[in-house]
């Protein structure tokens, strides 16, 4: 599902400094990978590559069979649409829309997924599955509080039936409990619809929800 | 979709875009009143006069003249005496004369001494001859006619009395008490200065200038001076050729015009004032496109989260630079909208009261062809300026 080799980057603004430097790195179809790390080991860069932000100066990036490295700026984009599911830390959602529009939003850049009528209702099923209740649906999302907001970005990101979920430490804003509840509900979800998962945390408490664990200071060694 | 969502993300910015959006409406609304005053002066000039083919005066400037004999503005520089209007209005081409005398007031309203062949040869607009509302035309020395305007604004009837100074003046203290003028006749409008000028025979003006109380109206004659001629000619052919035998005329100098032609000289020089005042429209519609410019571009560092977050989703990103640009083409159209509903508005709520107390005739603004034209002047500039934002948020949402 994901296979990096030989991956170098640098940022153009520190040409000296090599900030990933990966020599092979693979993830399987339905795997559930918690990444866990130090601050400043280059996760965040690691995760813009993976997603196609960012290109590597060396080394093949292949994500669901296609070569990331290879691809154009806006068929990148395209690709990130359709395939991968992204949740923040925080900003998950478009603050003056609703949880109803921003999953629709995100399901407006997949082209090869017309948005139907059908779609309004899987919609407010998933957000059902994910314990937002009906009068929560309507009001601006920046009037949800946080563990609701990172719930609906989690039905933003999976909506459009992405093959790869992204989570760059989702729960950190979160209490105890909500992060219990999210964790339960995220693996739930994920299983069910066998997408593969990458999730970054320093939260090694969490590690029980995961199929593999990995020290991201031992994969990317720079 | 980026619609919507221009018009979401605008919506939740409303104070500092409620400000931008006044700001601009403002601007475009002084564009299209100058315009629109700019037309209509045009529109009201051009309706004052039709069908006189020379205007005839003693020496001046052309645009003087015209100004004065037409629009009552400005004051004659020297009069005409009765025996040229006599020698003049006898010649074989001449079809029709009428006599203006010029020069007295009455609450501030020009009063003009004529002859009945005013409001028989008279015409303005397309070619419309004078008609009276009530009563009839003067006959006697004390008889009146008054403009629409003039009945309306003071309120005046027929039948009542009042009474005209010498001189322009509104206060003027040479009011002639002795000899009230009765009013026999009110206007149609016309949306012309008649409307606000009241008209008296010849020998009424005689009247107000001797101020004699024991004048003998029956044996009042003819002034022996007036102020201006307008001339009808049996043959258009001729038209050149008479007003070259009048400015040649020896025994007085003066001066004979075609009022197209005077007119046309006035807006060489009108021209000149209403470029002045388009540019400076112009100028601050310009100003208000950078002022929107500027409210969306300090906007974009707060939002710099949500347009990665969009490219996260897979916006492109040149959908963040359409939002951009979207969102501030729609404060200049929302301004648009609103400017003209404003026009509208106005110039239907003050066009009584602009009528009545400046004498100006201006019509209710409609949207016509002309401001189509300069709403897609406007969008297109606001286009232009809109790429500085945009490419703002382009750069923003690329990320590395």
């Amino acid at each position: 599902m994901i296979e990096l080799s030989d991956v170098v980057f640098k940022y153009a603004s520190r040409p000296d400094k090599t900030v990933i430097n990966i020599s092979n790195w693979k993830v399987g179809t339905a795997e559930r990978v918690l990444l866990h790390g130090p601050s400043g080991t280059g996760k965040s860069t690691f995760l813009n590559i993976i997603s196609g932000f960012f290109i590597p100066n060396y080394g093949t990036v292949n994500i669901c069979g296609k070569r990331l490295d290879k691809m154009h700026t806006s068929k990148r984009d395209r690709f990130r649409a359709e395939n991968i599911g992204y949740v923040f830390q925080q900003f998950n959602l478009v603050p003056f829309l609703n949880a109803i529009e921003n999953v629709k939003l995100a399901m407006h850049f997949q082209p090869s997924k017309k948005m139907r009528h059908s779609d309004l209702d899987d919609i407010k099923k998933l957000l059902q599955d994910l314990n937002i209740s009906k009068s929560e649906w309507l009001i601006p999302s920046r009037e949800l509080s946080i563990g609701q907001q990172q719930r609906v970005a989690i039905a933003r990101a999976i909506a459009g039936k992405p093959k790869i979920l992204i989570a760059d430490e989702p729960t950190s804003a979160l209490d105890s409990k909500n992060i219990n509840n999210f964790m339960t509900i995220l693996n739930s979800l994920v299983t069910s619809q066998n997408i593969t998962l990458i999730y970054v945390s320093h939260d090694l408490n969490l590690s029980k929800h995961f199929t593999r664990i990995e020290d991201f200071s031992k994969v990317n060694i720079h | 979709m980026l619609i919507k969502l221009a018009i979401e993300s605008l919506k939740d910015r409303k104070e500092s875009i409620i400000l931008a959006l006044i700001g601009m409406t403002i601007s475009i609304l002084v564009l299209f009143g100058v315009e629109h005053i700019r037309q209509q002066t045009k529109k009201s000039f051009v309706n004052a006069l039709s069908g006189t083919d020379l205007i005839i005066g003693a020496r001046t400037s052309n645009i003087n003249l015209l100004l004065y004999s037409v629009f009552r503005l400005g004051s004659p520089t020297n009069n005409i005496s009765w025996n040229s209007f006599k020698k003049i209005s006898s010649e074989k081409e001449i079809e029709w004369a009428i006599p203006i005398s010029l020069g007295d007031s009455h609450k501030s309203f020009p009063v003009i001494g004529t002859t009945i062949n005013y409001f028989k040869y008279f015409k303005y607009g397309a070619d419309r001859r004078l008609s009276l509302l009530q009563g009839t035309v003067f006959d006697k020395p004390l008889d009146i006619v008054i403009g629409h305007q003039v009945a309306r604004k003071l309120k005046y009837k027929l039948g009542d009395k009042i009474y005209l100074s010498h001189g322009l003046s509104g206060t003027s203290f040479s009011l002639h008490k002795n000899y009230p003028f009765k009013i026999v006749g009110i206007l149609a409008p016309t949306g012309t200065p008649v409307d606000r000028t009241l008209h008296v025979s010849l020998k009424g003006i005689e009247v107000i200038h001797r101020n004699d109380q024991t004048l003998d109206l029956k044996t009042i004659k003819d002034p022996d001076q007036i102020t201006a001629i307008f001339l009808g000619l049996k043959s258009k052919i001729t038209t050149f050729r008479v007003q070259r035998q009048i400015n040649e005329m020896k025994s007085e100098s003066l001066l004979a015009i075609l009022p197209g032609v005077a007119l046309s000289e006035l807006w060489q020089i009108s021209e000149l004032l209403e470029n002045s005042l388009l540019t400076i429209s112009a100028l601050v519609f310009i100003a208000s496109c950078f002022g929107v410019a500027a409210t969306i571009l300090s906007s974009i560092r707060e939002r710099t989260h949500e347009l990665i977050l969009m490219r996260t989703l897979g916006a492109p990103p040149t959908f963040i630079f359409k939002l951009i640009v979207v969102e501030t083409m729609l404060i200049t159209t929302v301004s648009i909208i609103l400017s003209i509903s404003l026009m509208y508005l106005t110039t239907t709520a003050f066009q009584e009261i602009l009528s009545i107390n400046v004498g100006v005739n201006l019509e209710p603004y409609f949207a016509n062809y002309n401001t189509l034209r300069y709403a897609i002047l406007l969008l297109g500039g606001t286009a232009v300026i809109a790429l500085i934002p945009g490419y703002r948020a382009y750069r923003v949402s690329r990320l590395g």
